[in-house]
């Protein structure tokens, strides 16, 4: 289990530290359109929240504003029924001899929509008038009554009791009535003696409770109404919250002032609109939960879900679509690359497409493939050439008609009982094949080259019965430097066979070899012929000249083989007069033995 | 027989207000006659019952509302007779039938549409009974001393009238006095107080027409019984020392036992159970979109007239068990 | 390059695909929150007085966005209609029925663990985890009524008036009220009066007449008006108590013709009965006398509804 995890793990740190272009690129891209589409979501939603809330509470405020017109000019006339009573009747009448039925059951009966009730009581609680009904219920209190206490504590106001239930008047049916009571103390006049009184009106609370239910009426919000203390005179589930059944943020709301809120009650939010009701100090409290407040929320919802769904899927076709054009043509030029590394140089699987940069990076690595093949082939064909040039030495170095005769020569030597010369030639002999075939090395030292020369010399003068002298004028100090083997010994191999030899008087082949300029020059020349200039020429561009009696190795491939070995401008050079001489100069870097051992190590 | 037959009906039942007793009783009583018939026929109905408040904007609600949820009859009492075109015209469009009962409506209203019925009682009806019973005892030569304080041949009577405006009250108040007149009496009348159909209220008035006029009253003449019991109680309080003949219409329990004691004169009763009776019957068959039953007798092919009855001492009797609480 | 135009290609169906669910998704939830919860309620016809239990179900109804449905019983209340009934509304496409059992135990039987958690049953508890239950404890409260008479009795002779409807909750009632009694060790008459209207208020009339008793228990609410006409024509004082849940029995606590009265609040049971959330309800009561019923917490409770 574990090791599965951390193969997954790992697989996902190997992409992730891959982070290949496309991935870069998918990335990029998605985060960009993420980032701005949802800023634009965002900032739709939130202006579209924003303004669909101002406009849901603007309404709603309307509706309150309405409604508080409504219930103020409702409380006015009931208030200025109590006036009326009071003022133009009250005031006038002397209660010992005058009633107050009529006007009282005038006043009722224009108003009996909105009123139960209309009544005067004197200080100690007695009813004095009221109408419809006068008959008092039997053993009830006034003087314990709410509306009589509050009217009683404060003379000067009005006073408006929170809903209750009339207790006041007999009733032979079982009906009730809630009511809100508008009471006030008021002077009546008894023979010129004034005693207080209250006057109380009763509101019909159905009046109240109509003009709120029609509101109140569809789904998305509800009014209620409370005095200045929370206490709920109205409530659309107002029984309901008396039973204990349900409760309401009434108690908070009585502390708002005028205006809108945000509050959250039983762990919804809901937004809450507040105003007062002149003179009584109820307040008309509006909430909206916030469902609601916003027109066709779940509508919103469902299509910024879709949007939302589109969204995603653009993005990806985005993705698809930028791959095509841009990371996928990369990622395959990228691939075809792949071959390149293993090793094929053919330009034409490079892919080739996409956009214009990537074609011209095709193009571009096509021509350096191209480029690179073509240094490849001339790189191998060098080394062909090389390894022939070689090969060739090689070959030559042992050339069956060189050994034959110098054997020849040994035999005669023996059979003419000249023992020493017989010795010193088949030691030459055997020097010069050690050298030649010196364990494969290409390269030796001068030293060793120029023994081998002299030795073939010492044969070649044996056998040419001394028709030449030689001569070694070799600085001391380029004895020690590397060259490649047999370049010296062709040479001389020629000043013999077409320099000195042709000649009748003493031919000199003299041998010199001096540092300059840092560079190892070693001449060899001879008094001899001396060729024509095409000739010379001919020499070294030719490639075979062989010569069968000498080991035919031939100018060209002296020159070959240092130009390929030492590259640069080395190689031969020959300067030729005719009947004066020839002289055929090597030019070598200088590189000592001891340079040439660190870098055998440092390729190592 | 049998091709689409419902078997769940919806009925609609609206009360103008729910403290009427006799509206009650109507309804109780017709609520009743649908669940028998339910059961017997094995129908499923589902009755809702509604008090508009005295609202007839409210009612019109209410009438809506059951429109939408598809009932498939409703039985309206009007809150204000004058004012269901807004019924009428919905329930037509709906095709939804209504039988109005208790405030009859204009004809050129009830003739809109042909499934709008009513069911109702004849008001004048009510108050010529009022007056045969007034007529009779005062025409009784061995009691009109006793019934004629001043002995001046002229009848003074008080009148309490319902609500001002209100169909039955007009009617009744104008038909029993024309009827006793036309019957050869004089009237005199010493008050004239709306009472609103309640006791308390018309107790008061009487108590204050009693306070002008304490011995004159000789007949108090009653929009209903409620009114009557409240004159009564009025000038049982009042100590009148020689009572006056009240007459109520209705037929209320309590006013019932008045006449057996002959304290009241008499009463036109109005017979709710046999307007429920008829209602349910109505609404059963119109809502399972069948015919009414031959027996319901249609004035004008839409109207249903369940007579008053008069009850005095005589037959006072057999109304008790009939009687509204 | 053919790669990526399948993938293109899937990517526009998978769109589509996904816009489709979506919406089809949203229309549903669209229908479900425009369909209400249909909820039946079946009660039990035999004179009493559901004003105001219907009242607070219609309430609630409104409340909880729900489409309540009153459904009208035969004056032949018995179990097997009852159950009849239940059986209907389901199949008419109720989601829950309330019933007020005529008959629980039976009614239990009958329904035998079918429709589970969608029963309600008001008034008196079925006792089955299975279903719910919304009622007051009609025991206590009997006891505690039965208590309080005990405490002002002083030495004069109680009755229990039965009119003999075998219901569950007018039986745990009385229950409640013998109990007390009985604990007391204070003795009670128990009169059973199985008659109707004028013969009820003659067999009642004639038992006072021929006792002591100066209280009286009323224990059935329809029987209410026909006591009082009697002990009204009586001369002796005889004091009325009574459980009761309606309008008239408020109006006679007001008018003093009942001493005390023990008010269970039926609107709540309605309320609570339809309100969504699906669990056991102890519904209150309130002991009331004329003294208190206008304080505050009584007067809501008593007179529930703005007329």
């Amino acid at each position: 289990m574990k090791s599965k995890f951390s193969r997954f793990f790992h697989r996902i740190e190997k992409i992730y530290k891959t982070r290949s272009i496309q991935f870069i690129v998918s990335m990029a891209f998605t985060m960009v359109a993420l980032v701005s589409m949802g800023f634009m979501e965002l900032a739709t939603y939130s202006s579209y929240m924003k303004s669909s809330r101002e406009a849901a509470i603007d309404s709603n405020m309307q509706i309150v504003d309405h409604i508080s017109m409504q219930l103020n000019s409702y409380i006015r006339n009931m208030m200025s029924i109590s006036d009326s009573m009071y003022y133009n009747v009250i005031k006038d009448k002397d209660l010992t001899k005058d009633n107050l039925d009529k006007e009282m059951s005038l006043l009722y009966e224009a108003n009996k929509d909105n009123l139960i009730s209309i009544a005067c009581i004197s200080q100690d609680g007695a009813l004095i008038t009221a109408s419809p009904v006068a008959t008092r219920k039997a053993s009830v209190d006034f003087k314990t009554q709410d509306w009589f206490l509050s009217a009683e504590d404060k003379v000067e106001n009005m006073h408006f009791s929170t809903p209750h239930v009339q207790n006041m008047f007999e009733s032979s049916n079982y009906r009730y009535y809630w009511v809100v009571s508008l009471s006030r103390s008021v002077e009546l006049t008894y023979l010129g003696i004034i005693r207080r009184g209250i006057l109380l009106v009763d509101m019909n609370f159905s009046s109240i409770e109509q003009m709120f239910d029609k509101l109140n009426e569809n789904g998305s919000g509800y009014i209620y109404l409370i005095d200045s203390d929370g206490e709920i005179i109205y409530h659309p589930n107002q029984k309901a919250i008396y039973s204990g059944l349900a409760t309401e943020n009434n108690v908070v709301a009585a502390g708002y002032d005028d205006g809108d809120y945000t509050e959250t009650f039983m762990g919804s939010k809901r937004s809450v609109i507040v105003k007062t009701v002149g003179y009584t100090g109820w307040k008309i409290v509006s909430v909206i939960p916030n469902e609601n407040l916003y027109v066709n929320y779940e509508e919103l919802s469902y299509i910024t879900v879709i949007i939302f769904t589109i969204t995603i899927l653009l993005i990806l076709l985005g993705n698809i679509i930028i791959s095509g054009i841009v990371t996928d043509p990369i990622r395959r030029l990228d691939d075809s690359l792949k071959y390149l590394e293993g090793g094929s140089m053919d330009e034409e699987a490079i892919y080739f497409g996409g956009s214009h940069e990537i074609r011209h990076l095709s193009t571009t690595i096509k021509s350096m493939v191209v480029k690179m093949r073509k240094l490849m082939d001339d790189w191998l064909k060098e080394q062909e050439e090389k390894t022939k040039s070689e090969l060739d030495a090689l070959q030559s170095q042992i050339n069956p008609h060189f050994l034959y005769n110098t054997l020849d020569s040994v035999v005669w030597m023996i059979e003419s009982e000249r023992y020493k010369e017989a010795i010193a030639m088949i030691t030459s002999l055997a020097s010069l094949f050690r050298i030649s075939l010196s364990k494969g090395n290409t390269i030796i030292t001068i030293k060793d080259e120029l023994t081998h020369a002299a030795n073939y010399l010492s044969i070649q003068k044996v056998r040419f019965k001394n028709k030449f002298d030689a001569r070694f004028e070799i600085d001391p100090a380029i004895e020690d430097c590397m060259t490649i083997k047999l370049i010296i010994q062709p040479l001389i191999e020629n000043a013999i066979y077409y320099g000195v030899n042709p000649m009748d008087e003493d031919g000199l082949i003299t041998i010199r070899g001096y540092e300059k300029d840092e560079d190892i020059f070693i001449e060899v020349i001879d008094n001899g012929m001396g060729m024509p200039a095409p000739v010379v020429e001919k020499l070294l561009t030719h490639k075979k000249t062989t010569n069968s009696k000498g080991s035919g190795i031939g100018l060209w491939n002296v020159n070959q083989r240092i130009r390929l070995y030492f590259k640069g401008d080395y190689g031969l050079s020959i300067a030729s007069e005719p009947d004066e001489g020839t002289k055929v100069t090597i030019h070598l870097p200088k590189i000592t033995q001891k340079e040439y051992k660190e870098n055998q190590h440092e390729q190592e | 027989m049998g091709s689409t037959e419902k078997k769940a009906i919806k009925v609609g039942l609206i009360m103008y207000d729910e403290f009427d007793p006799f509206t009650n009783q109507i309804a109780s009583v017709t609520e009743e006659t649908l669940s028998e018939l339910a059961y017997k026929n094995n129908v499923s109905i589902n009755v809702e019952v509604q008090y508009s408040n005295k609202s007839q904007l409210r009612q019109n609600d209410q009438v809506a509302e059951m429109i939408a949820k598809d009932y498939d009859v409703i039985c309206v009492n009007p809150v204000d007779r004058t004012d269901a075109m807004q019924i009428v015209d919905s329930a037509k469009e709906a095709d939804i039938p209504v039988i109005f009962f208790n405030r009859e409506l204009v004809n050129e209203d009830l003739n809109r549409w042909d499934k709008l019925y009513y069911v109702g009682a004849d008001p004048e009806q009510s108050a010529i009974i009022q007056a045969n019973i007034v007529v009779d005892a005062f025409s009784d030569e061995t009691r009109i001393d006793e019934l004629d304080f001043n002995h001046d041949g002229v009848i003074q009577y008080v009148m309490l009238e319902g609500e001002a405006g209100h169909q039955d009250a007009i009617v009744r108040t104008r038909v029993a006095v024309e009827r006793i007149e036309a019957a050869g009496f004089e009237l005199e009348k010493l008050g004239d107080e709306i009472a609103n159909w309640n006791r308390e209220q018309a107790a008061t008035k009487m108590t204050s027409i009693l306070n002008g006029h304490p011995w004159q009253v000789e007949l108090v003449i009653a929009n209903d019984d409620n009114m009557a019991l409240g004159a009564l109680d009025a000038i049982e309080f009042f100590k009148v020392k020689d009572y006056p003949q009240i007459v109520g219409v209705n037929g209320k329990r309590e006013l019932l036992e008045y006449i057996d004691k002959n304290v009241i004169l008499g009463t036109a009763y109005n017979n709710a159970p046999g307007k429920g009776r008829t209602i349910g019957r109505m609404a059963y068959y119109l809502g399972l979109d069948m015919d009414i039953p031959k027996d319901i007798y249609l004035v004008d092919g839409n109207k249903v007239y369940i007579p008053y009855e008069r009850v005095d001492k005589s037959n006072v009797s057999e109304y008790f068990e009939k009687s509204i609480n | 390059m053919n790669k990526n135009r399948s993938v293109v290609i899937i990517i526009l169906v998978t769109l589509v695909f996904l816009v489709t669910v979506e919406t089809v998704w949203y229309k549903l939830a669209e229908k479900k929150r425009g369909t209400k919860e249909a909820v039946s309620m079946i009660l039990f016809d035999d004179g009493k007085n559901w004003e105001n239990l219907k009242a607070g179900a219609k309430q609630a109804a409104e409340n909880a966005n729900v489409d309540l449905s009153i459904v009208a019983m035969s004056s032949e209340n018995d179990a097997d209609q009852q159950y009849n009934l239940i059986v209907n509304e389901f199949n008419a496409g109720a989601d829950r029925v309330i019933v007020a059992a005529v008959d629980k135990d039976e009614l239990a039987a009958k329904i035998n663990g079918q429709y589970k958690g969608r029963i309600t049953f008001a008034l008196s508890s079925i006792g089955d985890k299975d279903y719910v239950t919304v009622a007051n404890d009609n025991y206590k409260m009997g006891m505690e009524l039965g208590l309080r008479v005990v405490a002002d009795a002083s030495s004069k002779e109680v009755a229990i008036l039965d009119h003999g409807i075998n219901r569950d909750y007018l039986n745990e009632r009385k229950a409640g009220l013998l109990y007390a009694f009985n604990d007391r060790g204070y003795p009670v008459e128990d009169w059973m009066i199985t008659q109707d209207g004028q013969e009820y208020c003659e067999v009642l009339k004639d038992k006072l007449v021929n006792s002591n008793v100066e209280k009286i228990i009323v224990i059935n609410e329809e029987t209410l008006s026909d006591v009082i006409r009697v002990t009204d024509s009586i001369e002796r004082i005889i004091e009325v108590y009574a459980i009761a849940n309606s309008d008239e029995a408020v109006y006679l606590l007001d008018s003093r013709k009942i001493k005390l009265l023990a008010f269970p609040d039926e609107f709540a049971i309605g309320y609570e009965a339809v309100s969504l959330d699906n669990s056991e309800k102890l519904i209150q009561y309130k002991l009331v006398d004329r003294k208190n019923m206008y304080k505050g917490e009584y007067e809501k409770v008593l007179f529930p509804f703005v007329k």
